[in-house]
Order: C-alpha cells, then structure tokens, then sequence
C-alpha cells in the first residue's frame, strides 16, 4: 500500500485518536485490592468447606474466618475439597513467610504512566526495586461495645516480607477509614518478624515503649499487632512472641508481653459489623454492591446511604448467619452521582438504636 | 519463571503489568472507566481460579484479554436490553452517564466508534489501539481471522462514514 492510500492516513488518524483517549483513562489505585478480596472469597469458602487448616488460610483471609464457626456454610460446588493432607497443594499453598519475590523483569513497573495521577498509591514514574504487595492491615476503631477491631487493605511498594510491611503499615501510617486508628506512639516501627521455633516473632524497635494508652486500649493494640501479623503470615495459630530491640519485655503500656500470646477470640476483639467494600474513599458506579461481616443478632444487618446528611436510600439484609462472624451483601441501585456515605449497622434489640456501625464515605459516578 | 508462581502471584506480576491497560481496552469498549474496572477484575479473579491450567504469563494474559471482550460484550447487550425496557429516564438522567470519553475533545473518533456494532469495535480496538496481530484479535474475540478482516474493515468503513458525515 502506498503512503497516499486515504484508508492508511485514516488509520493513523483513528490510531492517534485513540491513543490520546486511552491515556485519559485512568484507573484507581485500589483494583488489586479488590481482586485479592474476591480471590480469597473463594478460598474462605474452600476452607469453610471443612479444611480447617490455618497454613491454608491467606492473608486476605484473615484468621478470624477460620477461628470463627462457619464451616457449614456452603462451598463453591466447583471447588472440590481436597482433604487436609493437601494443603500443600501447589496452587494454593502460601510460603511461610511470603517474601516479595525478587522481580523476574524490573519493568512491570507501569513505565507507560499506565496508573493516573489520582493514584496515591502509584510508583509515579520513579523506578523502584519494590514491589506492589497488597497487606492486611488491622486498626481500632470506637463501637457501641467500646474499642474494637476494624481491618483494611492497604496496597503498597514493598521490598521488605509481607508481615513486616503489614506490621509497619499499622504503626506508621494513617487508615484510610478517619474513623480508625491505631495507637501506637509515633516512630514506632517494626524491625523484622521471624516464624521460627512454631512462633512468631516480632521485633519492634523502642519507640513502641513510648506508647501510653489505657491498660484496655494497649490489650486491644497488642492484638492488633497479632491479627495484623498473624493475617499477613496466614498463620492464626502460632502464638507471637513480642520482642523490643530484641529482647523480650514485660509490658507495652501495661499489657503484658513477656511470653508468646495468642489471639484473642474475634467475637471479643473484633468489631460485629464491618464493611469490606468498597473502601473508604472508593469511587463506585451507579448501582453498586456493598459487602462486609457482621455477627448480628438474628443475622440482620442494616444500612443506609447518606448523602448531604439525609438518608438518601435504607434498607436491610442478612447475614448468612446470626450470632457468629458471617458475610454479607447488598446492593445499592441508581444512585445519582454524587458524594456519600454508606452506613452499615445493627439495630438494637432492646431500643432499635443503631449499634455497630461502620461507615464509609464514596463518591458515586 | 511463570511457571512457578502460584495463583497469587500471577494476579501480582500481571496485575502489575497489565490492568491499567486492560481498562483502557475495555473503557474503549464500554462506556466509563469504573465499569471497565469491574470487568476487568472480574476477569482477573476468573484468571486466579484457572491458573493451574495456564501456568504461563502469556497465555494468562490472552486468557485476560478474551474474558474482558467477552464480559464487555455480554454486559453491553445485557444494559440495552435494560435499557430497553426502561420507562422513559428522568431528565437529569441521559447527562447523568458520567461519559468522561465521550466528553474529551479528541474523542469524535472513540464516540463514532461506539455507534459500532459491538464486534467492529472490538476489531477496530484490539488492533488500532491495543496493537495485537489478527491471530490475537482472533483468539481475544473467539473467531476467525477471516472474521476478525471483515469486522476491521467494516469498521473502519463505518467509522469513516459516521466521522466525514460529522464534519
């Protein structure tokens, strides 16, 4: 064909038209996020369907699933349930302690500005030997029942294991939820964490001494840091063993730590009705589903869309269980664009006041 | 290498490499972004549950792209079946489709485009702004390569048309 075919110079045109759209679009920062939500749905449901083998839990899992009694729910039918023995199944059996893989080609970094400018979460262009991991993050927020655990995903560059990049996370950064929080004094960091010995092993370094909170909230922070890093390693079981500078010590703020301790029993520590998604912040369609875990008496949990500070749409669902930790979902529909809040809540048996609430703000486009 | 990552770390490596344009594609194919997010999600979950049976990048990756044309496609008719049947939308309604696309500037060829049958589109798509070879339109679109020439060019006809009779 030669250079003058009109049809090779409309070519072009549509080529560069399209390009110049293609780089308007950009997504948001939280897809992998919300991918790892939905994979590990499906292993929960493979665990719920009678594996109850925590090496097989995953970090996005969070151990609480596997503690909890849920194993009656239905599974996925196309997913066959291997007996225990195979948990090491190749597919799906976790490393212990998943360090990032060295990168096989340091270009999946996006170098084509393939992640927009709205993407807090992106490299921007600078290259880094880090990589994108995605790290359950546990934090504390205020409930009816007092202080509680809530969990958020956070997606980071990371050179550093998992668990310690959860771990760090949870002390250094902010949640995305403004209503969580985490407190641990600042600096605090965590400097390695270790699976060694059938424990868990985390050392801090001693800025967390600093820390002075209430003897109840420093039980509740001390748990934090055992969902956080227990979810991260997909290991429920392990007791973990806190070390500061490497040494063990007897407290931090009150709450004993010289031995290895367990996880506390969810139902004690984690709040009762949480929303997975979509994330604080998030930006949703139209009509878009809202899921999250409750432990709701008599399984129902219920909700209400704020915007403007009217209750824009309500209604109720129920959870796939009462009085135990089990998923739920509902779907929001036609919702003009706009910002608002999702609310999600237990009402009170005795009174009807809303009780357990979680909240997250989104804009709808 | 590919081989020995597990069903995590493929949605890692290929995530990292490849959603931002995968959503480009199916944005080009749908009508917004936060649409084509969720279909390219949801194609990136079906990958993790087959992953065991592609143990290859490359191969996920077309495993990838012919799930977001096809779940593109699907929901497209299923929304103007919807639509359809709709009664008559509220007036804020039609201005309400946040169409970022459609409302760019450079955007005549990309709103032409979408007057296109669904298959044309893909054609026109996969090869004028994804670059793939025919045998990977092919393969992406689940026909022919004979198919996927005759779809291109009645696209690209169409397209011109619906362009030179605009300005």
């Amino acid at each position: 064909m030669s250079g003058h075919d009109p049809m090779d110079e409309f070519e072009a045109r549509v080529r560069a038209a399209l390009q110049r759209d293609g780089e308007q679009i950009h997504p948001h920062g939280d897809g992998l996020a919300r991918i790892r939500e939905r994979t590990a749905e499906g292993r929960r449901n493979w665990l719920m369907a009678g594996v109850v083998g925590l090496a097989t839990a995953t970090a996005i899992v969070g151990a609480f699933f596997v503690s909890s009694d849920l194993l009656d729910l239905s599974s996925e039918p196309e997913r066959a349930v291997p007996p225990a023995a195979e948990s090491t199944e190749p597919e799906r059996s976790p490393e212990p302690t998943p360090t990032p893989t060295p990168s096989p080609e340091p270009t999946q970094q996006q170098d084509d500005g393939t992640t927009g400018p709205s993407d807090p979460e992106s490299p921007s262009g600078q290259p880094a030997p880090a990589q994108q991991v995605t790290v359950p993050v546990y934090y504390v927020g205020e409930t009816t029942t007092g202080l509680r655990l809530f969990r958020e995903f956070h997606s980071v560059q990371s050179s550093e294991p998992e668990a310690v990049t959860a771990l760090n996370e949870m002390l250094q950064k902010r949640p995305a939820d403004p209503d969580y929080s985490s407190p641990w004094a600042p600096g605090s960091r965590a400097l390695s964490v270790d699976t060694g010995g059938g424990q868990i092993t985390v050392d801090l370094n001693a800025a967390v001494l600093d820390t002075d909170v209430p003897r109840e909230t420093a039980d509740l922070m001390v748990q934090q840091l055992i969902y956080t890093v227990q979810a991260a390693l997909q290991d429920a079981g392990s007791p973990v063993q806190i070390l500061v500078q490497g040494q063990p010590v007897s407290d931090i703020s009150g709450s004993p730590t010289a031995e290895g301790l367990a996880r506390a029993d969810a139902v004690d520590v984690q709040a009762l009705t949480w929303v997975i998604e979509p994330f604080q912040g998030a930006t949703v369609p139209q009509t878009f589903q809202v899921k999250g875990i409750a432990n709701a008496f008599e399984a129902t949990v219920s909700w209400q869309l704020v915007g403007d500070g009217q209750v824009v749409k309500e209604g109720f669902t129920t959870a796939e269980e009462g009085q135990t930790f089990s998923p739920y979902s509902f779907t929001i529909r036609q919702v003009p664009p706009g910002s608002y809040t999702v609310r999600v809540f237990q009402s009170s048996p005795e009174d009807g006041s809303q009780t357990f609430v979680d909240t997250k703000a989104i804009t709808v486009e | 290498m590919t081989s020995r990552w597990d069903a995590d770390d493929a949605v890692t490596e290929l995530y990292a490499a490849h959603y931002a344009s995968l959503v480009r594609m199916a944005a080009m194919l749908m009508r917004n972004t936060a649409e084509a997010e969720e279909v390219v999600q949801d194609a990136f979950v079906a990958m993790h549950g087959r992953w065991r049976r592609l143990r290859d990048a490359d191969k996920a990756l077309s495993y990838l792209r012919q799930t977001v044309v096809n779940t593109a496609r699907s929901r497209l008719r299923r929304r103007s079946v919807e639509e359809r049947h709709r009664p008559a939308p509220m007036p804020h309604a039609a201005s309400a489709e946040h169409d970022v696309l459609i409302r760019d500037e450079h955007s005549d060829v990309l709103a032409a485009l979408r007057t296109l049958p669904a298959r044309q589109r893909e054609a026109v798509v996969l090869r004028y702004y994804v670059e793939l070879s025919e045998a990977e339109i092919a393969q992406a679109m689940g026909v022919s390569r004979g198919a996927v020439k005759s779809h291109t060019s009645r696209g690209m006809s169409a397209l011109r048309t619906a362009l030179e009779g605009r300005s």
